[in-house]
């Protein structure tokens, strides 16, 4: 596995003391700028390399699933980073993995953001933390049916699919970068046995 | 009007919308490249086949069947797909019942989960199918 630049090292919440099927090891790690064509290319490396891990299918879903929803909002807010900006963010490309971490799967990305994106982020992320699943159904609800679309194509709802699909806290983090720009990481976790939805 | 077709790609789902039968399915994986545009021509179809056939009483006598038979869907996808069900809900007020039939893979919780979240915002019941 390779190691992590240290600006993106996130403490990873310890989810369970089971220690039955200890495990560890990286099924996808990406550094660089993220399109649409390298999400299909990161898809198909993800199902390949989950091939012959005995994963649950429920499990694999749940991760490819978070996968996405994480891999599109970096394209989304990929303005620091684009062929717009030669210079991208003072070297901060886009990083994401998922790895195995005993009976974790742990997903995480980091991404240089617009300083002006951040409120809308910050503001969601900690609400999404106060959230039991209930609470999660009902703000999914309110958001699907709300018929709003940002301008980059959102529909609102990529987080709080990832807070539902996890049922783990969402744990994040800004850095400042530069004048215009921000380093939003992010760490989802989902258990092996996990049956949240 | 004609009917709609549109084949799967990797990560764009198959479309078939008849106006000849009512039958109207989605299957494959949803994540379109441009996702509006996708399902921008799919409810643009749904209008003009409310106002051509629904709204001037000439409906297939089937009735309307919608399909949705998808093994992964993205969150804008999801929320396409949820106005265009609130579109084919509404011709209730013509008389037409929908049948909304949600596929899933058997031990693919996440979906059948989807398709129920989805049913309890519409205040619409779905038909889960399981496929093996």
């Amino acid at each position: 596995m390779n190691d992590w630049p240290e600006y993106v090292k996130l403490r990873i919440p310890a989810v369970s003391d089971n220690t039955n099927h200890l495990e560890r090891y990286t099924l996808l790690d990406h550094s660089g700028i993220i399109r649409y064509e390298t999400i299909g290319e990161l898809i198909h490396t993800f199902k390949h390399q989950v091939h012959g891990k005995e994963l649950q299918t429920g499990t694999s879903k749940k991760i490819l699933l978070v996968m996405i929803e994480m891999l599109e909002n970096i394209m989304k807010h990929s303005e620091c980073c684009n062929g717009n900006n030669p210079e991208p963010s003072n070297g901060y490309l886009p990083v994401f993995s998922i790895r195995k971490d005993d009976n974790q799967f742990v997903i995480q990305s980091s991404n240089p953001i617009k300083k002006q994106s951040i409120p809308v982020f910050k503001n969601k992320l900690e609400y999404l933390n106060t959230l039991d699943p209930q609470g999660l159904k009902d703000f999914y609800k309110e958001t699907i049916t709300n018929g709003e679309f940002t301008n980059r194509g959102g529909a609102g709802l990529g987080l709080i699919e990832m807070a539902k699909i996890s049922g783990n806290k969402i744990v994040y983090d800004f850095k400042p970068i530069d004048d215009h720009c921000e380093l939003f990481s992010m760490v989802i976790t989902i258990e092996e046995t996990s049956v949240n939805l | 009007m004609l009917p709609f077709y549109s084949g799967a790609t990797d990560f764009a789902p198959k479309a078939t919308f008849s106006n000849q039968t009512g039958l109207f399915e989605l299957s494959g994986m949803s994540r379109p490249e441009n996702v509006s545009s996708f399902y921008g021509f799919l409810i643009d179809w749904l209008k003009e086949f409310e106002q051509e056939c629904v709204h001037a009483g000439k409906w297939p006598s089937s009735g309307i069947t919608v399909n949705i038979k998808l093994t992964y869907c993205n969150s804008a996808s999801t929320k396409y797909i949820f106005q265009m069900l609130e579109i084919i809900i509404a011709w209730r007020k013509y008389g037409i019942v929908p049948a909304i039939n949600w596929y899933y893979d058997e031990g693919d919780d996440k979906m059948l989960d989807d398709g129920q979240d989805l049913s309890d915002a519409l205040e619409f019941e779905f038909k889960y199918v399981p496929l093996n």
